[in-house]
């Protein structure tokens, strides 16, 4: 995000030159609309959903549940914040990082993570979107950041439902958090405490209107 | 009408000219945030190196720099760049949380207007932005020539906009402006040199400020020195030049997370070689001329470009 702003400083400096001095840049033919290979409009922005867990567990095994209905806010609000315009094309999901974050808990923890997603308007799902993986949460937690190994039929409900969301529907995604085997077994008097932070990043192709 | 209204007019008409071409700037100004770093080097890479051939054009139109006298040239200059094949795509690396890192050819901002996409794990896909088609990149500046002292004259370039409103990225303001020197070598030579001769050096700065910090968003800085010949026959003159540039743009934006921090992109073309070929037409006040222009850089980059331009003149 920090380089893509000077990036986007440079653009207009092209076309203030092209107003102040004359400027021309002469296109070969209409612009966006005789672009694209049937998959994707001109422009394409990048952008980050978030899905928050704040976790205070005093048991081995837990499961956790969070339904995220503002994906399409979130992205209108990102694009206008960035101020791309033009008609979305095509959304779809490009990765993922999940952050832990918290402070000193005195010991570390391990445990098996994975983490399913299905969409509460229609039937599709849950699947799993999040592969199972061992993490660790560090004594001193503060910040930890790190890459899931992906399952592409959680990722096909992500993008079923951006492409719904493109159609003007209002999906409902349910994200479970699945914890297994934390170790060592937490308790009232020794919780495990952190938030847990999913961003899926998506890229949007937009038309220029 | 005065010299000064008809330079005036002059301006104006090219600006009213080339201002039909808004909307294809317009919707350049419309963001790619998909790329950051090497990719934006890649990208925008043509477009700079357009610019700096553009800039670098267009600075003599004569190597006769007489020893004594008021020479007085008022000057329109209008570059162009038109793209090449190798200018339309550039070998792009996919960002951020895509996996695995993949390297394609992807179009750069003067390319095909074509989203190319690339599937990652777990059915993720990653899109590098379209080109927007581009064939050629063209601005015209105005330029004061104003001589003669022992041989040496002076060239001044400018160009300047205030940017009053929220259009683009907020109060911004613009300004090109140029400052070179011209001496004259034939009057160190004998005076059957067959040919007119001169050295030249020229420094020009392109900024785009933010109005209320006084922040500069974007600078573009270039060098050249050359030496150029010519030779007079009645009306007609051709030139040519040799010259060595150096080019660099840097943008520079405040991080919106982090208000302290400022994110920095540059754009260096260092050792650029610039050849010069060009005729000159006189007719008393007026002088029109046109060049053609090959540079190449430190990277094997080849620009060509193309300058026009008229001169209203007075000599006494």
């Amino acid at each position: 995000m920090k380089r893509s702003l000077a990036t986007i400083a440079l653009i207009p400096a092209f076309v203030l030159l092209a107003i102040a001095s004359g400027c021309n840049l002469m296109e070969s033919g209409p612009s966006f609309k005789k672009g694209g290979n049937g998959k994707g409009g001109g422009l394409v922005f990048q952008t980050t959903l978030s899905v928050t867990f704040d976790e205070v567990r005093t048991d081995a095994d837990f499961t956790i549940t969070q339904v995220v209905d503002d994906f399409g806010t979130q992205l209108t609000a990102a694009i206008d914040a960035a101020g791309v315009g033009g008609r979305i094309d095509q959304i779809r999901m490009t990765g993922s990082n999940l952050k832990l974050q918290g402070g000193y808990q005195g010991h570390a923890w391990t445990f098996t993570n994975s983490v399913a997603v299905e969409r509460l308007d229609v039937v599709d799902g849950p699947r799993t979107i999040v592969n199972p993986s061992v993490v660790e949460v560090p004594a001193d937690l503060k910040k930890k950041g790190y890459t899931p190994d992906l399952n592409n039929t959680g990722v096909g409900v992500v993008n079923r439902a951006m492409a719904d969301l493109l159609a003007g529907g209002t999906p409902t995604l349910q994200v479970t958090l699945v914890g297994a085997g934390v170790s060592p077994v937490p308790s009232f008097a020794d919780p495990m405490e952190f938030s847990w932070k999913c961003d899926i990043e998506v890229t949007a192709t937009l038309f220029p209107e | 009408m005065g010299v000064w209204a008809r330079l005036g007019m002059a301006i104006g008409t090219v600006m009213f000219l080339l201002l039909q071409a808004a909307p294809a700037a317009a919707e350049l100004a419309d963001n790619l945030s998909a790329y950051t770093g090497r990719n934006a080097q890649g990208y925008f890479g043509p477009l700079v190196d357009a610019f700096a051939a553009d800039l670098n054009a267009g600075t003599f139109h004569s190597a006769y720099i007489p020893e004594r006298g008021l020479q007085l040239s008022l000057e329109v200059r209008a570059m162009s760049v038109y793209f090449s094949d190798a200018d339309r795509t550039f070998i792009a690396t996919t960002e951020g949380l895509f996996r695995p890192e993949t390297t394609v050819e992807a179009p750069t901002v003067v390319g095909r207007p074509e989203v190319v996409w690339v599937e990652g794990v777990g059915g993720t896909a990653y899109a590098f932005p379209s080109g927007f088609g581009l064939d050629s990149f063209q601005f015209a500046v105005p330029q004061l020539r104003l001589g003669s002292f022992y041989g040496t004259e002076m060239v001044f370039r400018f160009a300047f906009l205030d940017q009053g409103n929220d259009l683009l990225v907020g109060d911004l303001s613009l300004n090109l402006w140029g400052i070179g020197l011209r001496h004259s070598v034939s009057q160190y030579l004998n005076n059957d040199f067959p040919v007119d001769v001169a050295a030249s050096v020229f420094w020009q700065r392109f900024a785009m400020e933010e109005k209320e910090r006084g922040d500069d968003l974007v600078t573009a800085k270039t060098l050249s020195i050359g030496l150029q010949v010519s030779k007079r026959f009645a009306m007609f003159e051709p030139y040519a030049g040799l010259a060595y540039d150096r080019f660099s743009l840097d943008a520079s934006y405040e991080d919106e997370g982090d208000p302290t921090d400022r994110v920095q992109l540059g754009f260096d073309r260092n050792d650029i070689v610039q050849l010069t070929l060009g005729l000159s037409f006189d007719l008393a006040f007026l002088n029109v001329h046109g060049e053609y222009n090959i540079l190449e850089d430190h990277l094997q980059t080849r620009q060509d470009a193309l300058s026009v331009g008229v001169a209203l003149q007075y000599h006494r």
